[in-house]
């Protein structure tokens, strides 16, 4: 058994100042306090965790933060991840009666970061782990579920052990979540709670690489599958191994972990094209703006209307001045769902991406088109609306999915 | 703009917005920044033998957010030289002949009482305000609210001051009493010109629940205090309007307590106060509230067609009945009006736990509840508790009351 990787300290995360700034006692107590206390809340029911929110709320107003947090703990361990990076927009907050009066909502996640936060730093403990009661349980992938997990299973008193393929505790909760809602350390801070109730953790112990299921399924009582969604998908198109084109959560991911040399390249560049339009893409483009980017560009296959990504979070996007190019696949064929227009793209002159030495290329997962480095500047000969699509200066290739090819 | 000049006691004031004999009077330099600011009259801080102030000396309570929703003193009065404070009482006269200058006293002898009223009347007062509320430090002496609480030494005193003073004279009753018609008779019996009320309550504001010292400390004890602040207004209306509508005293009434602007000061003066005073509200924002005090008396005058602030004293006195006057008869409902239902269910919580349990939730999320009304006796909680305005009111039905 080894330890979580550390983080280094001049990790790039560390530029980035919070969106959300946290509150502090006056201001937890005010906000608190205004709280109405509904009955039968309707934000408990737009928690994914079921959280007793006004219960929690109404403790902090009475300067009981103690009880806060054990209220939020108790629903969720995860309390303080969640609190900083839960689209609370759409979930409690956006539920929220004050919205039906046109007042703001209660700022639930902030509050909830305030009780934690609190409780943390006094150090308090909620929470031990249960007599011995002989049976063992093996997690795979050391992400918030099995995290999460493990530790209610340490309060029943069963022995957990979590299998990681990787070095670090935490999965996408430490390595994905945008740097300006929480910072990797935070998730490690929650992790290294549930470590002290005893959880063990094999680090590069990696399912079907070095760990049989088969074994474990022998040798525990209970196997418990925390792997995640799985790393990025291959940009598999033409140009796809460039050195700037990088698929977005692995790039996130060097951003909060790794030594800031590992994403030297990041310093010249100017110009970034992100690829998609989920939350990925939304997070990845406003970090990058965050990293010093001039002009990020956001393209997507279809409309505003259709994009995955949180409106809120579009929002916030457009206000930190990332440009949207929504349907832009150049021509090319989707499957399935033939490109409709790319006009948007005419629109943005001026756009340089294709300079060497000048453009970032973040593609997120979800979209899968190709994209070759073009022509310095100007046009390009081949692209099925002619002098159009120039103007974006990518040169769009061909869809390499057999019979799905375009033309040109 | 309508006029705000008041006359009380025959004495003339800009408007009805006196400051209360209080730290806000506690200087000549003070007084004459308030008149500056527009304050009608004040009230010095209250005058007597020396004495001295500790520190701490203040406790508040915030509530929701607010601060000082309740304030608490243990301050005596004045800590200055009487004739320091003399000479900048003349000053002030001086310089402000149009303001009302009222000096506050508090001694315990007749020589003491004859003495001092002449020292005040020789530097220009125009009225004297008899201080027998003060319910901490003087009452222990025998003065203050001791005084207040015994009607026949209020009315002694009185008798004294009235022998003594030249220009009106104004008891300050205390609230610490079960009946405050009881001291008010007494002033009136004394010859008092008017009453001033209230003086603050008997307190404790909190206790340090991790040194267990009550609050303010004081090396590490304290004392009881007095509270004032808009928590006590509802207390001193109905003292006000007990006065007001008490047959026995029939006199002028200065109302006094929680007042923190023009609607408050208006709300005194239709209960029976013919003009109003001022403390905590001033500690807290200092004399520049005097300016929505004046505009927004004068807005609501000139809305009512009152043509002068004496004419709204007294207005709502004769609609302050005792319970079994009211009518037995008259019977409202709740109405949910859904348009403006938010689906916080604090009516059906409150109505269930609190109420008679007569609202029910309706299954679907962000449904407006439903009243029962045969179950609905009209107490109006839920429409309290309501957070939407108007998503709740008060329908006359008529049905009688439903009692269980
Ligand atoms: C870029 C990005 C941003 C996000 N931002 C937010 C956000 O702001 N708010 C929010 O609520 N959610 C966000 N999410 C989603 C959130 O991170 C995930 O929902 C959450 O981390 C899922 O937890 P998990 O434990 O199921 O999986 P993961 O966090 O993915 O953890 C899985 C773990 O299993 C390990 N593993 C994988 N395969 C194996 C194997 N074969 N053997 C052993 N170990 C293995 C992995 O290394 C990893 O440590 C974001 C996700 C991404 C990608
Ligand atoms: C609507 C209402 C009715 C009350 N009825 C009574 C009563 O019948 N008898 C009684 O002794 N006190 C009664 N009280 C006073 C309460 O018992 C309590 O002393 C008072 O409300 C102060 O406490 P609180 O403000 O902290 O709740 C009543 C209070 C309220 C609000
Ligand atoms: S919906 Fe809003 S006001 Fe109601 S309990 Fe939840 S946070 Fe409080």
């Amino acid at each position: 058994m080894s330890t979580s990787k550390r983080l280094n300290s001049d990790r790039l995360e560390t530029q980035f100042k919070d969106f959300k700034p946290a509150l502090d006692r006056a201001e937890a107590t005010e906000e608190a306090q205004r709280c109405i206390n509904c009955f039968d809340a309707p934000c408990i029911k737009a928690c994914p965790t079921g959280i007793d929110i006004p219960k929690f709320i109404r403790r902090i107003g009475s300067n009981h933060v103690q009880g806060a947090a054990k209220t939020i703990l108790d629903s969720n361990i995860f309390g303080l991840s969640c609190a900083e990076c839960c689209p609370v927009e759409t979930l409690c907050e956006g539920a929220c009666v004050y919205n039906d009066l046109n007042h703001k909502p209660i700022t639930i996640g902030k509050l909830q970061r305030f009780a934690i936060e609190t409780a943390y730093d006094a150090s308090m403990e909620f929470y031990k782990p249960g007599k011995a009661s002989g049976k063992k349980v093996a997690l795979l992938g050391a992400g918030p579920a099995s995290f999460a997990a493990a530790h209610e299973l340490r309060i029943h008193g069963h022995e957990a052990v979590i299998f990681e393929k990787s070095e670090i505790a935490g999965g996408l909760n430490t390595t994905g979540i945008a740097p300006y809602k929480m910072r990797a350390e935070v998730s490690l801070r929650e992790v290294e709670r549930i470590l002290k109730m005893g959880v063990k953790v094999e680090y590069g112990k990696e399912l079907g690489r070095n760990v049989d299921l088969n074994k474990l399924v022998q040798e525990y009582d209970a196997v418990f599958l925390g792997l995640g969604l799985g790393a990025d998908s291959k940009f598999d198109a033409a140009g796809a191994d460039h050195p700037r084109v990088t698929g977005a959560v692995d790039f996130i991911a060097k951003m909060k972990t790794c030594q800031a040399s590992e994403l030297a390249w990041m310093k010249n560049v100017k110009t970034a094209l992100v690829i998609g339009g989920g939350n990925t893409a939304l997070d990845a483009c406003r970090e990058l703006k965050g990293l010093g980017v001039e002009q990020v560009v956001v393209s997507y296959r279809r409309g505003e209307a259709e994009m995955s990504g949180y409106k809120h979070e579009f929002k916030w996007a457009r206000q930190e001045g990332v440009d949207f190019w929504f349907h832009t696949l150049g021509g090319c064929r989707w499957p399935g769902n033939a490109y409709r227009d790319h006009t948007d793209v005419e629109r943005r002159p001026g756009f340089s991406g294709d300079r060497p030495g000048k453009a970032g290329v973040v593609a997120d997962k979800n979209d899968w088109f190709e994209i070759r480095k073009g022509p310095p500047a100007g046009r390009t000969q081949d692209g099925p609306h002619g002098a159009r699509e120039n103007i974006c200066r990518w040169r769009l290739g061909q869809w390499r999915n057999g019979s799905r090819q375009r033309s040109g | 703009m309508a006029d705000l000049t008041t006359k009380f006691l025959g004495i003339t004031s800009p408007n009805p917005f006196w400051l209360a004999s209080a730290p806000p009077t506690n200087t000549g330099g003070q007084v004459m920044r308030a008149f500056e600011a527009g304050w009608g009259g004040a009230v010095w801080k209250t005058l007597g033998k020396p004495i001295t102030n500790v520190s701490s000396r203040f406790g508040a309570i915030d509530y929701a957010g607010r601060k000082v929703a309740g304030f608490n003193n243990i301050e005596l009065i004045t800590d200055r030289p009487l004739d320091v404070n003399l000479k900048e009482m003349a000053e002030a006269k001086r310089r402000y002949p149009k303001h009302t200058l009222v000096a506050s006293l508090m001694v315990e002898t007749r020589e003491e009482w004859k003495d001092i009223i002449r020292k005040v009347e020789d530097v220009g007062s125009d009225a004297i305000e008899l201080n027998f509320g003060c319910p901490h430090g003087m009452c222990e002496r025998g003065m203050g609210s001791a005084v207040g609480q015994e009607p026949k030494l209020l009315e002694l005193i009185t008798s004294w001051a009235k022998e003594f003073a030249r220009v009106p004279v104004i008891v300050k009753l205390t609230p610490n009493i079960t009946d405050v018609t009881r001291p008010a008779q007494a002033a009136k019996r004394g010859g008092a010109d008017a009453v001033s009320l209230i003086n603050t309550i008997k307190s404790i504001i909190a206790v340090d629940i991790n040194d267990f010292v009550p609050l303010p400390k004081v090396a590490g004890k304290s004392t009881n205090g007095g509270y004032c602040g808009p928590a006590v207004k509802p207390i001193a209306l109905h003292m006000v309007g007990s006065i007001a509508k008490d047959r026995l005293v029939g006199i002028p009434i200065s109302g006094i307590g929680g007042i923190s602007d023009w609607r408050d000061a208006v709300e005194f003066m239709l209960m029976g106060a013919g003009n109003v005073q001022v403390c905590t509200a001033v500690m807290h924002y200092g004399y520049r509230i005097i300016e929505d005090m004046v505009e927004g008396l004068s807005d609501y005058m000139d809305a009512k067609g009152f043509r002068t602030p004496m004419e709204i004293t007294g207005k709502a006195v004769p609609n302050y009945k005792e319970w079994g006057e009211l009518d037995q008869s008259y019977h409202h409902v709740a109405e949910i009006h859904p348009e403006a239902c938010i689906g916080c269910n604090l009516c059906v919580v409150a109505c269930d736990d609190g109420g008679h349990q007569c609202i029910a939730v309706k299954p679907e999320v962000r449904r407006a509840p439903i009243v029962h009304e045969p179950e609905c006796v009209g107490c109006n909680l839920c429409e309290l508790v309501c957070p939407s305005p108007g998503a709740i009111t008060m329908r006359k039905t008529e049905r009688t009351a439903h009692h269980h």
